[in-house]
């Protein structure tokens, strides 16, 4: 069994750098209607166009995070993430990422980071 | 004491042969029967005796099934409109005089269904007894009706009108009868009401057959966890929910689609967690309701997708979905996916 096969979406959501991310994305969701960043997520087909894509949304996200005191997803968080990206593929990792951002957020976690 | 359902090849004509002889069992020895699918047969075992010289005639219980209300004879013989009582009262006497018979002859692993002559096996019970379908008619239309002997017509009669459900509505535009049966894997029978209350109609406007049937089966897996979480741990398994759909020319009433939906992925969810699969449950059973909704029609379609493949490509495109009604707004907050929602969503997803 290829590495890509055993290990499992639930596994990959509940990954600290896909959970940090997921957070930012719910975050930027809802507070800033950022659909932008959505759309580029789902038009990436290879780990270096959903890379890219992950860095515009990082971007997108500073305003934000300045505006609202909000935590960024870290700089190894996204290392992190590129490599699950390259390890286990593109479609995988963005299930589980728009995953934490349609679900609800802990409020006192959410209120925490402000 | 066990009884043979073999079968014949014709899925719903077995199934509904099995809970025939199950509501038959459950009359004569008013008790628990066993039913479990062996793959070439569906095997019946009465808990209590069934005694020497059984009669049903006069039986307040086999008289019900052909009085109540919930029996759906008339659904059963759609196709023989004008004739609904006539052969409801066939199967009556069928199943009345040749009881005996009937129930030495299932007693033997080797019983077959003798298939070409006997009673025409109606088509609000099996689409595949629709003539046209069963072979090449080229230019002539000569097909013959699919015929079983009585004794086995009677039995998926009965069986059909008691366990399975019609609903007439009108879905992508066109009225139509949608036609539900639970197969069963392993499940303790009592009452046939029993199997109607896990198919019970929402009065959601569905967008499609599949659509309608990946529903039912999430109710369906919802009413059993409920009974498991009752009960300490699951009883009942079902193994699909078989669907067809029917549908009225200007004379005739002729089937459009069919299929069955393959419960293994459910079941095996709420058996091994009948707790913490409520949440997942109810969100799916959320994502149909709001799919129901006009507008909504492309969640209903991701959901029914995911229900029915459980893949990795039907997941994302449910969250995808999903998110975008997020954003339109049509979504309360209370109404979000917790983690471990998804998580047990997730854990029947194959990658």
């Amino acid at each position: 069994m290829s590495k890509c096969e055993a290990q499992r979406l639930e596994e990959v959501f509940s990954d600290p750098a896909v959970r940090e991310f997921g957070s930012a994305l719910r975050r930027a969701l809802r507070l800033n209607d950022d659909y932008a960043s959505l759309m580029e997520f789902e038009f990436a087909e290879t780990p270096e166009a959903f890379a890219d894509a992950l860095r515009r949304f990082l971007r997108r996200y500073e305003t934000l995070a300045r505006r609202y005191n909000l935590r960024r997803p870290s700089e190894s968080a996204l290392e992190s993430i590129v490599r699950l990206a390259d390890d286990y593929g593109v479609r995988m990792i963005r299930a589980a990422l728009i995953s934490h951002a349609l679900c609800r957020a802990e409020r006192e976690a959410e209120g925490g980071e402000q | 004491m066990q009884f043979f359902v073999t079968k014949t090849g014709l899925d719903a004509f077995d199934t509904a042969r099995a809970w025939g002889l199950a509501v038959l069992l459950n009359v004569l020895t008013q008790d628990e029967v066993r039913l479990q699918d062996a793959s070439w047969a569906f095997i019946l075992e009465p808990k209590g005796c069934i005694p020497q010289n059984a009669q049903l005639t006069g039986l307040g219980s086999w008289v019900t099934l052909f009085n109540a209300v919930d029996v759906q004879w008339d659904s059963v013989f759609v196709t023989q409109r004008g004739r609904q009582e006539e052969k409801k009262g066939q199967v009556r006497q069928i199943l009345e005089t040749q009881l005996h018979s009937l129930l030495s002859d299932l007693q033997r692993p080797d019983n077959l269904v003798e298939i070409g002559s006997g009673e025409n096996v109606p088509g609000g019970l099996e689409p595949a007894a629709f003539k046209g379908l069963r072979h090449v008619t080229k230019a002539s239309y000569r097909e013959d009706q699919l015929k079983v002997s009585e004794g086995h017509w009677a039995l998926s009669c009965l069986g059909m009108a008691t366990c399975g459900t019609y609903r007439f509505s009108r879905e992508a535009g066109q009225y139509r009868w949608l036609v539900l049966l639970p197969v069963p894997q392993n499940v303790h029978f009592n009452y046939f009401r029993d199997v109607q209350e896990l198919m019970r109609p929402s009065g959601l406007r569905y967008i499609g057959v599949q659509n309608a049937a990946a529903h039912y089966s999430v109710q369906l897996t919802e009413q059993l966890r409920r009974r498991a979480v009752a009960q300490g741990s699951l009883q009942d398994r079902f193994s699909a929910v078989l669907y067809f759909t029917l549908f009225g020319t200007r004379q005739q009433v002729k089937p459009s689609q069919g299929n069955q939906l393959n419960l293994t992925p459910l079941m095996d969810a709420i058996q091994e967690d009948p707790h913490g699969t409520e949440a997942m449950l109810k969100w799916l059973d959320y994502c149909f309701r709001l799919g129901a909704t006009k507008g909504a029609e492309e969640l209903a379609l991701a959901v029914t997708e995911l229900v029915m493949r459980w893949d990795l490509d039907a997941y994302e495109k449910l969250v995808k979905v999903f998110v975008r009604f997020i954003a339109r707004n049509q979504v309360r907050y209370d109404n979000l996916p917790y983690e471990r929602t998804l998580l047990g969503v997730m854990k029947n997803v194959k990658v």
